[in-house]
């Protein structure tokens, strides 16, 4: 159950509050010894507001099988790359399924092949991704979407489209305290561009459709810990949208273990955001950002935990804020709540398409649609 | 039977003499009768005596519940499982732990693996509902472990070299005699002062420590009972309790017996292997 409180009204007349419900189905089934294992997670969510927000996900579902050196991975899946916190660079495999959150972290499920050698010596992971997820956006009457609607089918640069096969290969390994992974990424480009669809209205939405191009992307993660200290770095060079580009987050994660005398443990986080592509990259990036943030984590009975942050750009003094927070009430239920705001920049408002593509105004689409949400989770 | 032989015997009745039957490990028992071993190298000597006792086990398995009383009143529980594969020893490489919770259910799926190590250990913890695997600072290892009185510190092995030690005597304990011995922790990021632990006589079993807080205050005393001992020879405390003496909070945690020889290799106890983890 999940309740969403928005500031103000959406610039195209949206409501200001958002109730959804959604649920989770897991579970795995394994035979020959444990050898080989089937998972399984579905996600489906009814939203009270946008028709485009009430989806479904097969988030996994996957066979494995154990070898001696190795582990094959059939089916649909979610893999993780990376290590920093502000944003997920490196992390290119899923689709990001953007009507949950806008932090990324929310994925839809990829078809794949996953092959993963472990005598090598660290890990090598070989990735076959056939056919490409679309990015899920709001629909008209839905938040986040500022006064944009995102509408129609993605237009891609593969001839194949929808179906081309990507492929990618990562490998993994640490010594000490360092854990270092080096991928190389060949398939269309997670992350869309967007061109204008149809004739630009004052006052109407401006429709906008998504432009997926193919990329080649080799990238580094890494992070070192050493006493209270994490260094955290990810890194990519991409090549396939006009120039080649770089970006890297970089940072490091400061834990202080029963602060202030307390049972609490407390967390100091600050990164560095640079992205190459500088007044290029799309909406909503983080091209100069400074984030700067706290993570606290109580150790109480109710596993209370809070992580609070700001990503602020000092070229254009605009400001994203992010809490969120989480605490269990007795054993199957749970309060989240998160917070994400944006400040230092106006609205962009309908029809308005100097201020859309104005590189100085990258969150202005979502200025208008700051919002506290809380969400009451049972598990069975 | 000839005179001396009978003087030799009653002396062992009496427990007047070089009591060798007392001690099961003939290192520990050599170390103790040696008038020129001091306390650090005697209390060295129960460490090591009680690390041989586990020697061998290769894997193990078990499942623990733990339950946290707030000491007003208030429960809370947790189910978690313990895989632990037995340390090479090679380059001082000590056990790999791997915790996996089942309780409370919204951190079901949760695992944290740990390489103990000679200095800082090596630590990552699975997330997963973002199927990511976290790399924690060491530091970790000293505060509350999932709001226990418990630090991940206590519950993993005891390294003999993570201690100086010093041997404080024989005396009463639950398990009949013990040696009391002090432990002074080495790295410098262990939440204690000093630890005082009891091991027993008869099989070496950690029975009671008292831990000393950085002011040197007693802050907790863990009491392990109900031992079992496995078909493999292994003993096990079924039950243990943690008691902080500064808040009254106390901890149980009650131990399903534990599987060796599970199985379990190297390739269960890697990052990569935690989103395999169930």
């Amino acid at each position: 159950m999940q309740l969403r409180a928005f500031a103000e009204e959406g610039t195209l007349g949206q409501e200001r509050t958002q109730p959804s419900t959604a649920g989770t189905l897991e579970g795995w089934r394994e035979w020959n010894d444990g050898a080989s294992r089937f998972t399984f997670e579905l996600f489906g969510r009814l939203d009270g507001r946008d028709r485009r927000r009430t989806h479904g996900d097969v988030r996994e579902a996957y066979l494995t099988h154990l070898g001696d050196a190795w582990t094959l991975h059939l089916g649909v899946k979610r893999v993780f790359w990376g290590t920093t916190e502000a944003k997920h660079l490196v992390d290119v495999l899923n689709q990001v399924d953007f009507v949950e959150d806008l932090d990324e972290e929310t994925r839809l499920g990829q078809p794949m092949v996953q092959l993963e050698l472990r005598r090598v010596p660290g890990t090598l992971e070989l990735f076959l991704l056939p056919g490409f997820r679309q990015r899920s956006f709001p629909g008209p009457e839905g938040r986040l979407g500022g006064p944009v609607i995102v509408d129609g089918d993605s237009r891609f640069t593969a001839s194949q489209g929808i179906l081309h096969t990507d492929w990618a290969v990562r490998w993994s390994g640490r010594a000490g305290g360092l854990d270092v992974g080096l991928a190389h990424f060949d398939g269309t480009s997670r992350e869309p561009e967007f061109e204008v669809l149809g004739a630009v209205v004052p006052g109407e939405p401006i429709r906008l459709r998504p432009v997926h191009q193919l990329v080649t992307q080799s990238s580094v993660d890494a992070q070192y810990v050493v006493g209270d200290w994490a260094l955290k770095l990810e890194a990519f060079h991409r090549r396939g949208e006009g120039r080649p580009s770089n970006a890297f987050v970089a940072g490091f994660e400061r834990t202080f273990v029963g602060a202030f005398g307390t049972r609490a443990d407390l967390g100091v986080l600050a990164e560095y955001l640079h992205d190459g592509r500088g007044d290029r990259a799309p909406l909503l990036a983080f091209e100069r950002d400074v984030f700067v943030g706290l993570r606290v984590a109580l150790n109480d009975f109710a596993g209370t935990r809070l992580l609070a942050g700001l990503i602020h750009d000092h070229r254009t003094g605009e400001n994203l804020w992010v809490a969120e927070g989480r605490r269990r009430l007795g054993d199957a239920w749970e309060l989240t709540m998160d917070l994400r705001a944006v400040s230092g920049v106006g609205t962009t408002e309908p029809g308005d398409l100097a201020a859309l593509l104005d590189p100085r105004r990258k969150l202005g689409l979502i200025a208008g649609d700051s919002y506290l949400q809380l969400e009451l989770r049972r598990f069975f | 039977m000839g005179r001396g032989a009978i003087i030799a015997a009653a002396l062992l009745l009496l427990g007047a003499g070089p009591a060798r039957a007392a001690e099961p490990d003939a290192a520990l028992a050599a170390v103790l009768e040696d008038p020129a071993a001091d306390a650090a190298a005697r209390g060295r000597a129960v460490a090591e005596a009680a690390a041989r006792t586990d020697a061998g086990f290769g894997d193990s398995r078990v499942a623990v519940r733990m339950i946290l009383h707030d000491g007003r009143g208030r429960t809370s529980e947790r189910a978690l499982r313990l895989l632990t594969l037995e340390g090479t020893g090679e380059d001082g490489a000590g056990d790999r732990t791997l915790i996996v919770f089942d309780e409370p259910r919204s951190e079901r799926g949760t695992a944290l693996l740990t390489w103990t190590l000679p200095g800082d250990d090596d630590q990552w913890l699975y997330l997963p509902a973002l199927k990511r695997v976290k790399r924690i600072a060491a530091r970790n290892r000293s505060g509350p472990f999932v709001g226990s009185e418990f630090a991940y510190e206590d519950l993993t092995e005891e390294q003999v070299d993570a201690f100086e030690w010093r041997h404080e005597g024989v005396e009463g304990c639950s398990l009949g005699e013990c040696h009391r011995v002090e432990r002074i922790p080495v790295e410098p990021w262990s939440g204690y002062s000093r630890q005082v632990a009891w091991y027993d006589r008869e099989a070496l079993r950690l029975v009671r420590v008292e831990y000393f807080d950085r002011k040197g205050d007693l802050l907790k005393v863990l009491e392990a009972t109900e031992w079992e001992r496995s078909p493999e020879g292994y003993w096990r405390a079924r039950r243990m309790d943690m008691r902080n003496e500064l808040t009254g909070r106390r901890t149980e945690l009650l131990w399903e017996p534990h599987a060796f020889g599970t199985g379990l290799d190297a390739d269960d106890f890697t990052p990569e292997a935690l989103e395999r983890v169930r």
